[in-house]
């Protein structure tokens, strides 16, 4: 949320705001009333208003009080986010107060588990981007607006196809098996994330349906202490998102819309007709040579039967495939909202559609979003709080497997073969090599859609039992209906054989949470203590039916209806529940020492009958420099603070039943329906616990034209919960587990700075650097390795062969063995260690240049210290017979003895005389280095001036240019450094060019 | 509000000397607890449980009949297929892989035999603990002759073939790395287990469920080819006219693809439906035997339509066939691929007239007549053998042979190589023997003695068991 003052119109009760005492004085007083408004005129309930004596009032709904006063005692009024104000009574019995935004930073508040804090009192590490940081990016996925943005954070799209999931990783990776994926809560509600379940779907963002443009605000809590109030779900983090809310007055309209195009952000340099032709010959007539076989000749005859002219390459016709497979795609972004409310009533509805066309043909995704969030006085001493949201996504993709995905086959279909047929008609199969499956047409004529209809409902009711004293009962449903459907044309290869195939999917879901939480506030003296305590219960449940069936009656008929043969069938149920009890206790000493202790008791079915219950403890500590005497009056420094926090969090990231003994049926054979052991059970299974330390600073300067984060942690997980390798003997290969452990340590830095800060023009900038060391610390049973996982090393260090270039006398691939001699024949013993996949180091520079109405703003993005397995390039190098290769093999293969280069002698399957391994096999070759700097974004705006605006009913008006992804720096080759996992046929990354406008009424 | 906070307090106390498990109970809607599957059903559950994982086309589905046929000479990867590349050119790292299916398989049914136990003996338990030694002894056989040598034809004395696990694994323990190991047992003693679970099972097993699940007929026929392969022949004789007296099967003289398309033949085999045969990677796939019929004025195909097409038969074997009256060239098929001219097997095509169903026959009664032959052949009774060799050579068109007797084992093992071309006999029968593995295509021989004759056990399996040895040469 961050009612970082401008957003908020509504006062929380906060702990050190809080006032004194219960009993309303009696004596020798007169009674005061009056209204607490804004600087806009709008009513500002919730604000303590409390008189010296002791007595105190807080603002109704339409911001009216009224309290008694004992003559020569001042009022005060208080009120997050507000500067607080002291007014003399005087003998006025009528006093109207204005409270102004307190623009200081240091008074915003941060929603953190189950209540929100102010910024200064924040002890942990927690990082704040607020709506107005997220709307600069101008993008139709918060996740994306956040990439590069907050320290100790990683954000990667899993693929370049819209509406793909994100991979978020916070302060490294800790855990070898089980999920890395921080706990997401929206409006108080545990979010699925990650990639819906899905049959057909790749990659589909669970979290699609979210409008960036509905998010108030996004915290993301990186230290245990902070995230253990979320115990045993937290150990990767939380993100905690909060939604826009009304406010009462005048009722404020918001519209934008958008237009942009795409394109392919990179090629890959693949070889033309002629130099593919020219070196696959070279392949066979060197194979020959070696072999004393006689492939060139039949190769040769086959070339110039294709009509390649007499050499067999001269005059071999190029496709360009990327241009059959990729577009310039459009996309389109509409949102309007509208705000208001009165004094008991308060609403916010939006509604938004985004279509983004997919880069490569036929794909693409579209959603449409609408939201309610209501609030309303019941009374007095109850409020009921509503936030409901629909969603409905579409996603269009495209197969990924294997020869019949167009990013992956892209770059590998022969330059020499053409999709079309002399009249210009698709051909089925592709005449010649080993990708046969006609691309363009597939794409045309086969179908991989799929939709997402959700429908979340959030409703608290809040109980002010007392003052300082409330208890929130909290219900919230989650439906989640996910419809896929496949077709395979039989006019393509796909469908071909089956007479086209038809495969449908229906998948539903269905989440409930309730909460129950109190919180008390006590103010004592000049210290403040809160407490929060309460239960929180989750049960999720997933259902799947599916259906497959070939022989279509008409190509153009896509549903199971009209094929004839049922193929196949299947239903499935899964289900997991979590209950957890937490209590937090915060003492605010002075507003100087600040101590936090939670406790969160959580079970989970997930684990093993004998362990599901665990205990997740934190502490946590500031100290308020700044409010010492002797920091107090040193005017240039506005701010510091130093922070300590330890805190146990816990890691549930498992399939719900592993930790069960299974059997399950559908094993059909001869018409009978077999059972298999699926799971091998272990009663003993329990949490994986990630031990945190925190250590920070937070300082500001100047009047805060400097301020900075730094904070150092170091991140224990003990017991991973690991897929332990067992012999197979066994019937199984794998136990789920609990061993050894990992650590995480780094620095997280963030940096704001106004550089330049003049009426006319303005820079601000922000830069943030995080480094993560993840290192394994123990493994079973005290191995020090186990398969690709060293103790020592990061759990994603790459574990291969370690290649040695080219033998320059006769052209063969040569490696290290162990002891750094060259060899022909590595054994697995001969494998080295190499630095890991995840980056060391990452962050990103934010800057935002004013002048005037317009604003420019430039964002770059970079990462170093990972490598990567670019699984094309193993292909891309391999045997022409088969695929097209890397253009840089034409000039760079090796021709003749003397030739000192990366790129053996051509040859036709790569296995060379006495090295019986061939070079496209894993080895550090194949590897690439993953750094990059990225300008990910330049935004380009112009408000509108207030006084013409205002003519037209207008509050502001902005017209935007964007430009997304414009230039990469980076050694891979690749489509993109920036993916995750392997890279194999990853759709690739687009970069765009949008612009549009943004109204507020 | 008090009450609340009370029952809250309450429900917290409850949950702190956990009691409160019932919280997180779940439903399992989808699958079975260990305490249900003691029972009849779920022994038969797990057996048929067995087949399916047989049907995997790594296995038996697929690989098993494949491979052999690379490793040999029978077959030789398609111009522009690389799927079997490897394995063609004996490439270390390509080896017949079949260990984790297998010892899945034998989980299940030892599990099975175990339950059985528990139940009440009836006449169903009965069979169904036969049909359960049965497949234990099938696929104990497929891990000896892919993991270990033949008893007989050791090299250099090492005897070890793989481990006998005889007890379902219980996970319940402290040490799971102690308690999983097991050590390799000897070849003599996976060969006697082998006999001993195939001897127990036959008067169990009954011949109701025949050819497409164990029978008593198929026991006895895998008990002819397990003495076959120790060397036993009287033994072999026997029990493969036992086998053949069972089945009540006689060989099929009618149109040879109808030996595969009707099942003629088939003792014991895997029964597969349209769909799980149209999925790309079956059988058919990979021979490229679907045939849409098309022919040139050379009476060639065009290939289109035939799946992955990765194996063709080699020049070699094609130069073995009597195109004019051996009737097994029914089932060869000529094609012209990009201009080459290639010839596939029509083998797993087409079951029972259904386009792209293929079964797989495991076990064919003509391989009976085989074993019978060289049984008795090598055990100096040339007659005898004469006269299987005869029924067969009759029965696909060839007529009797008047070779001296001294030329009747060479002949006895050409037809064998003919006859079970492309069911994954061919490298076994070389290996069995002790032979140097012959090759295609001027491809020179590999030596009997070559470490890659026998499957490397792996190092994924090495590091989590201390007590296993790979063998030699890994």
């Amino acid at each position: 949320m961050a009612m970082a003052a401008g957003f908020s119109a509504v006062c929380a009760a906060l702990p050190s705001e809080m006032p004194v005492g219960f009993q309303v004085e009696q004596t020798q007083s007169t009674t005061v009333r009056g209204r607490v408004t804004d600087t806009e005129g709008n009513p500002v309930p919730g604000v303590y208003v409390t008189s010296e004596s002791g007595g105190y009032a807080i603002t109704a709904a339409d911001g009216s009080y009224s309290i008694k006063v004992s003559s020569g005692n001042s009022l005060t009024f208080d009120c997050i986010g507000m500067k607080t104000v002291n007014v003399k009574p005087a003998g006025r019995a009528v006093i109207d107060v204005v409270l102004e935004q307190d623009t200081e930073m240091l008074e915003e508040t941060v929603v953190i588990g189950y209540g929100a804090v102010r910024k200064k009192d924040i002890a942990g590490s927690v990082q704040n981007v607020t709506a107005t940081e997220l709307e600069k990016m101008k993008t139709a996925s918060f996740e994306k607006a956040l990439q590069g943005k907050v320290s100790g954070v990683q954000i990667i799209s899993t693929s370049g196809l819209p509406g793909s999931s994100y991979s978020i990783n916070i302060r490294g990776r800790g855990s070898i098996s089980a999920g890395t994926q921080p706990l997401y809560i929206v409006d108080g509600v545990q979010m699925t994330n990650g990639s819906e379940a899905t049959s057909v779907l790749t990659n589909a963002n669970a979290m699609a349906g979210i409008n960036p443009d509905d998010i108030e605000s996004i915290t993301v809590l990186k230290d245990g202490a902070s995230a253990s109030i979320y115990g045993a779900q937290a150990a990767n983090g939380v993100v905690i998102i909060t939604t826009k809310r009304g406010h009462d007055g005048k009722t404020n309209i918001s519209f934008s819309a958008n237009v942009g195009a795409q394109t392919l952000a990179r090629r890959v340099g693949v070889m033309n007709g002629q130099e593919w032709a020219k070196y696959a010959l070279e392949e066979y007539s060197n194979y020959d040579l070696y072999k004393g076989t006689n492939e060139y000749a039949k190769a040769l005859k086959l070339f110039q039967s294709f009509g390649w002219g007499e050499d067999g390459y001269s005059s071999a016709p190029t496709t360009d495939w990327y241009d059959e497979i990729f577009r310039t795609a459009i996309s389109q972004n509409y949102e309007l909202g509208v705000s208001g409310g009165n004094s008991k009533t308060r609403f916010y509805v939006s509604g938004n559609y985004n279509s983004t066309d997919g880069i490569m043909k036929e794909t693409g995704f579209r959603r449409a979003t609408g939201r309610v969030n209501l609030t309303h006085e019941i009374a007095k001493w109850l409020t009921l709080d509503t936030k409901n949201t629909f969603s409905r996504n579409m996603y269009d993709q495209a197969s990924t497997t294997g020869a019949a995905n167009p990013s992956r086959t892209a770059m590998l279909l022969l330059p020499g073969v053409s999709p079309y047929d002399e009249n210009g008609d698709y051909v089925m199969d592709l005449p010649y090599g080993y990708y046969q499956y006609n691309i363009p047409q597939t794409l045309e004529l086969c179908e991989y859609y799929g939709a997402t209809s959700k429908l979340t409902s959030a409703n608290d009711l809040t109980f002010h039992i007392l003052p300082g004293l409330d208890f929130k009962s909290s219900y919230t449903f989650e439906l989640n209906y996910l419809q896929e459907h496949q077709y395979s044309d039989p006019r393509t290869r796909l469908g071909y054989r089956y007479n086209g195939v038809s495969t449908a999917v229906a998948d539903d879901g269905f989440n409930f949470q309730t909460e129950q939480v109190i919180t008390w506030n006590k103010k004592l003296g000049r210290d403040n203590l809160t407490v929060t305590g309460g239960f929180s219960y989750t049960d999720h449940q997933y259902h799947s039916i599916s259906a497959s069936a070939t022989g279509v009656a008409h190509e153009d008929l896509h549903l199971l209806s009209s094929a004839s043969v049922l193929d196949s069938m299947g239903e499935s149920f899964s289900q997991w529940k979590m209950a957890g009890f937490f209590a937090r206790a915060s003492y605010n000493l002075r507003d100087r020492y600040i101590f936090t202790a939670t406790l969160r008791y959580d079970g989970s079915s997930r684990f093993g009958a004998d362990n599901r219950w665990g205990m997740f403890p934190s502490l946590s500590a500031a100290w308020r420099m700044k409010e010492e005497s002797f920091l107090k009056d040193v005017s240039w420094l506005t701010d510091l603070k130093l922070r300590a926090s330890y805190g146990v969090t816990g890691n549930a990231s498992i399939s719900n039943y592993v930790a069960n003994k299974l059997y399950s049926g559908g094993h059909e054979y001869n018409g009978e329906s077999g059972l298999l052991s699926t799971s091998i059970g272990n009663r003993m299974l329990s949490w994986e616990k990630k031990h945190s330390k925190n250590i920070g600073i937070t300082a500001a300067f100047l009047n805060d034209r400097i301020g900075f984060d730094v904070d150092l942690y170091r991140d224990d997980t003990k017991d991973l919960l690991y897929s332990r390798d067992i012999p197979s003997t066994t019937g199984f290969t794998s136990i789920p587990s609990n061993m050894g452990g990992v650590r995480n340590e780094g620095i997280d830095v963030q940096l704001k700075a106004v550089p330049v800060n003049h009426r006319m023009f303005k820079w601000e900038t922000s830069f943030n650097f995080s480094t993560v060391k993840n290192q394994i610390t123990e493994l079973q049973d005290g191995l020090e390795q186990i398969g690709e996982y060293k103790v020592g090393l990061p759990i994603s260090a790459v574990y291969t062969y370690k290649y040695a270039g080219v033998n320059a006398s006769d052209g063969r691939p040569m490696y290290y063995d162990k002891d750094g001699y060259i060899t022909y024949n590595p054994t697995s013993d001969d494998r080295y260690w190499f630095k890991g996949t995840d980056p060391t180091i990452f962050g990103g520079w934010m800057n935002t240049i004013t002048v005037g109405g317009f604003e420019l703003s430039f964002f770059f993005q970079y990462q170093a210290g990972a490598i990567k397995y670019w699984s094309d390039k193993a292909v891309l190098i391999g045997q022409a017979a088969d695929n097209n290769l890397l253009a840089s093999l034409v000039t760079d293969a090796w021709r003749k003895p003397g030739d000192v280069t990366w790129a053996p002698m051509p040859f036709l399957d790569g296995a060379y005389s006495g090295s019986p391994r061939t070079y496209d096999s894993e080895s550090s070759l194949i590897y690439e280095s993953t750094d990059f700097l990225k300008l990910k974004n330049i935004t380009l705006s112009y408000d509108l001036p207030k006084n013409f605006i205002s003519k037209l009913r207008m509050t502001r008006a902005q017209i935007f240019v964007n430009a997304y992804n414009i230039f990469t720096v980076t050694p891979y080759q690749g489509y993109d450094p920036e993916t995750i996992g392997s890279d194999r046929g990853l759709y690739p990354q687009s970069k765009s060019v949008s612009g549009g406008i943004k109204l507020n009424f | 509000m008090k009450k609340i906070i009370y029952v809250g307090a309450m429900a917290a106390i409850a949950c702190l000397t956990a009691s409160c498990d019932s919280l997180l109970d779940i439903q399992t809607k989808h699958a079975i607890s260990e305490e249900k599957i003691v029972s009849e059903n779920g022994c038969k559950g797990l057996i048929i449980g067995v087949y399916d994982l047989m049907q995997d086309v790594g296995y038996t589905g697929r690989d098993f009949l494949c491979i052999p046929e690379v490793l040999g000479d029978n077959c030789m990867p398609t111009p522009g297929s690389t799927k079997y590349t490897g394995y063609y050119n004996f490439t270390p790292r390509y080896n017949i892989s079949i260990w984790s299916t297998c010892y899945e398989i034998m989980s299940s049914l030892n599990e099975c035999l175990v339950y059985l136990d528990k139940l009440d003996q009836t006449a169903n338990a009965d069979q169904l603990r036969g049909e359960a030694l049965f497949l234990r002894a099938y696929n104990y056989f497929n891990l000896a002759i892919v993991y270990g040598r033949t008893p007989g034809h050791t090299v250099d004395g090492f005897n070890l073939c793989v481990p006998l696990v005889l007890e379902p694994f219980n996970s319940n323990t402290d040490n799971i790395a102690e308690a999983a190991a097991v050590a390799r047992n000897t070849v003599d003693e996976v060969w006697a287990q082998i006999c001993d679970d195939l001897k127990q099972a036959i008067p169990l097993i009954g011949s109701s469920n025949a050819p497409y699940r164990a029978s008593e007929a198929a026991a006895r026929a895998l008990l002819s080819r397990v003495y076959l392969y120790m060397g036993k022949w009287a033994e072999c004789a026997e029990a493969s006219a036992a086998a053949i007296k069972t089945a009540g099967m006689d060989l099929y003289s009618g149109a040879y693809t109808d030996v595969f398309s009707k099942g003629k033949e088939t003792i014991f085999g895997l029964k597969f439906t349209e769909p799980e045969c149209l999925a790309a990677s079956s059988i058919h796939s990979a021979y490229g035997t679907v045939d849409d019929g098309y022919r040139d004025a050379d009476g060639f195909g065009n290939g289109t339509g035939a799946g992955d097409r990765h194996l063709s038969i080699t020049p070699d074997f094609i130069s073995l066939i009597d195109f004019d009256t051996d009737t097994r060239a029914g089932a060869i098929r000529k094609v012209r691929l990009n201009t080459q001219e290639l010839y596939w097997t029509t083998k797993f095509n087409s079951y029972g007239g259904i386009f792209g169903l293929d079964n797989i026959p495991l076990i064919r009664v003509a391989e009976l007549y085989l074993n019978r032959a060289e049984a008795y052949v090598r055990m100096g009774n040339p007659a005898s053998a004469r006269a299987d060799l005869n029924e067969l050579r009759t029965s696909r068109g060839l007529g009797k042979t008047d070779l001296p007797d001294g030329e009747l084992l060479d002949e006895i093992l050409l037809q064998r190589r003919i006859e079970l071309a492309f069911e994954g006999h061919r490298f076994f029968d070389m290996k069995r023997q002790g032979k140097n593995i012959s090759r295609p295509e001027g491809l020179a021989e590999i030596p009997y003695d070559d470490y890659r004759v026998v499957s490397p056990i792996g190092t994924t399996e090495l590091d989590v068991n201390k007590l296993l040895v790979d063998n030699p040469g890994y």
